[in-house]
């Protein structure tokens, strides 16, 4: 009761207090801790924290924090670990002068690699609430997948540079960073941003397949423009990942001499979920028949599927035969099938006309759906999860 | 119409007034439902809501009543994905313009009566009061003590930092 026996706010139990925090943004959650002791306990659960992890003491320190933190630790959704070497940087003379000299003599000593290590370890092991890891790196967080971009935005934002082949190379290794995901039983969603990683044989090369708990509950995978090695380290996580409802890979074409996409028929192989509703496959070369089986076993559960740029690998037919061949093999077979996106299907060695593709493009999805599906952007994770889409198309 | 809709039975709130109201209002409580289920006999016997005035309780049956034949309540959703949001319907904000002390009496009664609707209404009522409001004046609307020392508030504002606006 307040003063005047009256029943107020500070009458609700804490239950019903952070229920009415539940409804509010970060902004209003930030105010609302600054009232009083009891606020500043009572609406942390709710602030929304996404930590971003450098291989840099003080980003260690602080996401340590947050996690020993009795209230906070409990409002951590998301970490965004970046792998980058900074010190390998061309601009990295001139942060020095914004950074504490402290960063220079870290990058220096090899044994602080353990830090960034631990630190992740601790926070999946900490924070009830951390559902997603986004592995990334400041050249490859310049790149697309609007959403997770703004997850990355850091204070090295602005020296945030398209990622190449030529960038530094991190000093962790995919594996490193996958095995402290560990026991984490609250992980549904992982991506795996463009990153240099270190593929030396001095850093651990396998995946611990006993630390790999986070499979269980792994629902969402997207990752882009993965270098071979680093997505032969993704292939047996995701054959494990059983309940995967989401899958996302972009790629980008490479000189290899020539131009060309690279090969993603061992992924089209290795995925058998009992739970994929969505897909969108972007930039990939594949066998057709690997790509159809794999299509045909998640058929009965597939809402969405998006290709765009799919090569597929066949011995030299015309290109409107290998997509109608697939077609009458994925012909009716998808009940629950609400949107089907075909971008630029192409057939490796062959070439043909934009208006033949656009014809490829009608039949195939007139044929896969028995009727042309309508014109819908296909969604990113971020967006679709931000506006509880919730993969129902 | 259902015989079981047009059922009548007697609540008796915590002040002790009888107060005869449909079978299929008082449903949408959670909890009246499964006592008329243990009960049997529905209507036979008064069945008391012993934390609720009489005041109050009539202003959640109003709630009821408007909302009657809204679908039946789902499962209450998970808190991680529950979506933040203070939309209200406009009949629910109409119904929501109270005093401070009657909306606080309604959420706890929904609460108690197990109304998971007319909670959230309540909820996102007072989160829209608490929205694009400072500290002193969310202190101010709710009259609220600050017991701050000058390096706690301090080191909230530092922690504030970690979290996104969004």
């Amino acid at each position: 009761m307040n003063a005047h026996g009256r029943v107020g706010l500070n009458d609700l139990p804490l239950e019903l207090q952070q229920r009415i925090c539940r409804n509010l943004p970060g902004r209003d959650l930030k105010q609302l801790r600054l009232v009083s002791r009891h606020y500043a306990s009572a609406a942390a659960r709710d602030l929304p924290i996404i930590i971003h992890l450098f291989d840099e003491p003080q980003s260690c320190r602080d996401a340590l924090e947050i996690a020993r933190h009795p209230d906070l630790h409990i409002a951590v959704t998301a970490v965004a670990v970046d792998v980058s070497r900074i010190k390998n940087h061309k601009c990295f003379s001139s942060w020095i002068r914004s950074i504490p000299w402290e960063l220079a003599c870290y990058q220096e000593d090899p044994s602080s690699a353990t830090v960034l290590l631990e630190t992740l370890t601790e926070l999946l092991s900490t924070c009830p609430r951390l559902r997603e890891i986004i592995i990334t790196n400041v050249y490859g967080a310049a790149f697309a997948l609007p959403y997770t971009r703004q997850k990355c935005y850091t204070k090295f934002s602005p020296f945030l540079e398209p990622y190449s082949s030529k960038s530094p190379r991190s000093r962790f290794s995919l594996q490193q960073i996958l095995n402290c995901l560990g026991p984490s039983e609250s992980l549904t969603s992982l991506t795996v941003m463009p990153a240099c990683f270190n593929n030396t044989p001095d850093v651990p090369t396998n995946v611990s397949s006993e630390n790999l708990a986070f499979l269980e509950s792994l629902k969402y995978f997207q990752c882009l423009s993965q270098e071979d090695k680093a997505f032969a380290v993704l292939l047996p996580i995701l054959a494990s990942a059983k309940h995967l409802a989401w899958l996302a890979v972009r790629e980008f074409a490479r000189y290899t001499p020539s131009l060309s996409f690279p090969s993603r028929t061992e992924l089209f192989d290795t995925i058998r979920s009992d739970s994929l509703e969505y897909i969108n496959v972007d930039g990939c070369q594949a066998t057709p028949d690997s790509f159809r089986d794999f299509l045909l076993h998640h058929a009965p559960n597939l809402k969405i599927i998006g290709t765009k740029k799919t090569r597929l690998v066949i011995p030299a037919v015309s290109i409107d035969v290998a997509w109608r061949d697939l077609a009458s093999d994925l012909a009716g077979r998808f009940p629950k099938l609400d949107y089907l996106a075909l971008e630029h299907p192409d057939a490796v060695g062959l070439r043909f006309s934009g208006w033949t593709r656009g014809q490829v493009c009608d039949r195939f999805r007139h044929t896969v759906m028995g009727r042309l599906a309508q014109e819908r952007p296909i969604l990113e994770l971020e967006e679709a999860l931000r506006d509880e889409y919730r993969i129902e198309a | 119409m259902s015989s079981t809709d047009e059922q009548k039975i007697i609540l008796v709130s915590s002040d002790g007034v009888n107060i005869e109201t449909a079978r299929i209002i008082a449903e949408r409580s959670m909890l009246i439902k499964n006592m008329i289920d243990d009960l049997g006999n529905p209507g036979e016997e008064p069945i008391p809501i012993m934390n609720v005035s009489e005041a109050v309780l009539r202003k959640v049956l109003e709630w009821c009543d408007h909302h009657k034949k809204d679908a039946p309540p789902e499962k209450d959703e998970d808190a991680e994905s529950r979506k933040k949001t203070t939309d209200i319907e406009e009949w629910d904000q109409k119904f929501m313009q109270v005093d401070q002390e009657m909306l606080f009496e309604i959420i706890l009664a929904a609460n108690y009566m197990d109304i998971k609707a007319l909670l959230d209404v309540g909820c996102k009522t007072v989160a829209n009061m608490i929205k694009g409001k400072s500290p002193e004046e969310i202190r101010k609307t709710f009259n609220i003590q600050n017991d701050f020392t000058p390096e706690e508030e301090e080191q909230i504002r530092r922690e504030n930092e970690w979290a996104e606006d969004r």
